[in-house]
């Protein structure tokens, strides 16, 4: 009974369906999956994976969405709408990295630099006046 | 590497999933059921009779109600009536006392063949699951706000979701019945790709409809702080003349629908405005029922109102403002028929299942884990408590809504908002009652319960109006008809849920080393 148990929860392990830290930084759950067994640090990176991919995540759409609007060669409103409809893929591939990625600290760098050259593309539209 | 790559995105779907899972799940089943919002309201709201007469008829009837109660109105609306919504609706807004003000609206229904004022019961209709599909019943804007965040993250969930399994369209064909907990997570598979298209269709355009809202980033980017002026150049508006405070007799618009419709290649009016009546700079402007899949929202041709010559209509939407409209016209479904409305029905029921099956996966798989002590984790309970009643106690309350409209009196002061009271009050309740009893206890309790209800809804309205099963047959009003017998199915589903729910908790908690030797037979035995 008890084995059979074992290997349900691990089937369903593999499944990738449990509380797995999968390839986080820190696999702090056992057999039983008691959760009080995770540790302070893991926490604190699943927590801050978590605030780059809802902040960070939205100022990359964001970002996106007005890179596109000023260099598009539409009609303003047009290049307004296509920026905007186009944002939530960007959201979208930004959250993935958070989790994907192998540390907390590399969600944040992953999102930051692009944050950065996003802003500076959109500052040399500004400065070329297309906008 | 890759292993740990879908590890991750379980993890994401994981969680994602049951953070948002409630709210998605109402918010899904009450779009699903505004799909069917004129219908219901119609339901709602038998008074108004389903009349088959042409819209020229309708709209003289309109025009001779209006000049006769509203002359000196300085606007004019009439919603004319479609197969859907049977009411003709007339609105007039006074002229305001005050430069600057705006004057008051004031609004009748009439019959569509006798041009009668028709008093239906005051009710929300099919309109109160519509607002509360995206407004949450919550203060603008909150609600808009945070069922577009549910809307992302159930993006998020659905791509992770897609991600997780990969062997999707192999999984899709996999399904091993009684089997508990793998039942479960084949039939949340199963749902979940077979309608893959619509779900991904349904997510994205939500977000695209508040797009405005929630990333205004390019708007602020491109226009500064003259935002009005992007909403101007997106949805073109034909000015309206000013007042020339010279009377003349308003033409009569029957006409207009015609050459309205040429300039539409066949396209119908749903709705005119007319402004300034019977002054010589009269206008009427008529806008196109939304039967095309990309929606245009200023599709409108103006008119002269005392010449009946055309001003002008609105320019052909540029491509994106056309994919804006493709999103917003495939997410809303008015341009679908009978037939492609119920797809939607079905569709929008079976991303609710998929959304559901996914809560009770989660709870099952870490009930396992504590079956045999019997002392369950208060976050478990927690989660028990509001998949309770977030799936059986909102259905339950759907069914609540309906009865009170049969059974509060006509008469009741505010009685719109008793209906909505009703609503919610049985769904507090529902969380008290998954409070006190035990999980599988009270899942089994509430499914009765929201059975008992739906039988009753057709039985209630029977007895209460005239509008019966059998009256609304024989008259061919199949609104009226189908939600009858939509409701009685829906009894019938959650009766066999319930049953159903019945025989599994006793095979899982009482049974349960039996299911532990092979039984090989009990695939072959049929139910």
């Amino acid at each position: 009974m008890l084995l059979h148990m074992r290997i349900f929860i691990i089937n369903i392990d593999r499944l990738g369906f449990g509380f797995s830290a999968g390839r986080f930084s820190f696999q702090g759950r056992n057999m039983k999956g008691k959760l009080a067994t995770l540790p302070m640090s893991y926490r604190l990176a699943v927590t801050s994976r978590v605030l780059a991919a809802v902040f960070g995540g939205y100022l990359v759409a964001a970002l996106a969405s007005v890179t596109l609007t000023l260099w598009l060669p539409l009609s303003r409103a047009e290049a307004v709408v296509t920026g905007m409809t186009i944002s939530f893929l960007v959201y979208l591939v930004a959250v993935l990295w958070c989790f994907a990625c192998r540390t907390a600290w590399s969600a944040w760098v992953g999102l930051l630099v692009p944050s950065v050259i996003l802003a500076t593309i959109s500052g040399a539209a500004r400065g070329l006046g297309l906008a | 590497m890759k292993e740990g790559f879908r590890q991750a995105m379980a993890w994401l779907h994981t969680w994602a999933g049951l953070l948002f899972g409630w709210l998605l799940f109402a918010i899904f089943l009450t779009g699903t059921l505004a799909y069917f919002k004129d219908e219901i309201s119609h339901w709602m709201q038998p008074e108004i009779p389903a009349r088959s007469v042409s819209a020229e008829t309708s709209l003289t009837l309109a025009q001779n109600y209006l000049q006769q109660h509203a002359a000196g109105a300085s606007r004019w609306l009439i919603d004319l009536p479609d197969a859907r919504d049977p009411g003709l609706t007339v609105r007039w807004q006074q002229a305001p006392a005050n430069p600057g003000e705006r004057g008051r609206f004031e609004a009748k229904t009439l019959d569509a063949q006798t041009g009668a004022e028709v008093q239906g019961r005051d009710s929300m209709g099919g309109e109160f699951f519509y607002r509360f599909h995206f407004q949450l019943q919550m203060p603008y804007p909150w609600g808009r706000w945070l069922s577009t965040i549910a809307a992302m993250v159930m993006f998020v969930a659905l791509i992770t979701g897609i991600i997780t399994h990969k062997k999707i369209f192999k999984d899709f064909f996999t399904f091993r019945p009684r089997k508990g907990q793998r039942s479960w997570l084949d039939g949340h598979n199963a749902v979940g790709v077979l309608v893959l298209p619509f779900h991904l269709m349904i997510t994205y355009s939500s977000l695209v409809i508040f797009m405005s809202m929630v990333m205004p980033a390019s708007i602020v980017a491109s226009y500064g702080s003259d935002v009005r002026k992007f909403y101007d150049e997106v949805f073109p508006a034909s000015k309206t003349p000013e007042r020339a405070d010279v009377a003349a007799p308003l033409a009569a618009m029957a006409p207009l629908l015609n050459k309205a419709s040429e300039q539409w290649s066949g396209g119908h009016t749903a709705r005119l405005s007319v402004s300034n009546p019977g002054d010589a700079n009269a206008t009427v402007v008529l806008s196109r029922a939304g039967d095309r899949v990309v929606h245009d929202f200023g599709r409108a041709v103006t008119f002269n109102g005392v010449s009946g010559q055309m001003l002008g209509s609105t320019p052909e939407q540029p491509l994106a403002m056309a994919v804006g409209g493709a999103f917003y016209g495939l997410h809303m479904g008015h341009f679908a028929g009978s037939v492609l409305r119920w797809l939607y029905f079905i569709c929008g029921l079976a991303g609710t299942a998929m959304i559901g099956t996914g809560l009770v996966i989660w709870l099952g798989k870490r009930q396992l884990k504590h079956a045999k002590s019997g002392v369950m984790p208060f976050e478990l309970r927690l989660v028990e408590v509001l998949n309770i009643a977030s799936m059986a106690g909102l259905v339950s309350a759907v069914a609540v809504f309906f009865l009170a409209n049969r059974l509060l009196p006509v008469a009741l002061a505010e009685r719109a908002d008793w209906e909505v009271n009703a609503f919610f009050m049985a769904w507090g309740l529902s969380v008290l009652h998954a409070m006190l009893r035990p999980g599988h206890k009270a899942w089994v309790e509430q499914l009765v319960f929201g059975a008992a209800l739906f039988v009753a809804v057709p039985l209630i309205n029977a007895l209460t109006t005239p509008w019966n099963l059998g009256v609304a047959l024989m008259q061919g009003d199949w609104a009226l008809a189908g939600f009858d017998l939509t409701c009685l199915a829906t009894g019938l589903f959650l009766a066999w849920a319930a049953w159903k729910m019945q025989r599994a908790g006793n095979t899982v908690s009482v049974k349960k080393p039996r299911r532990e030797t092979p039984r090989p037979i009990t695939l072959e035995q049929g139910v």
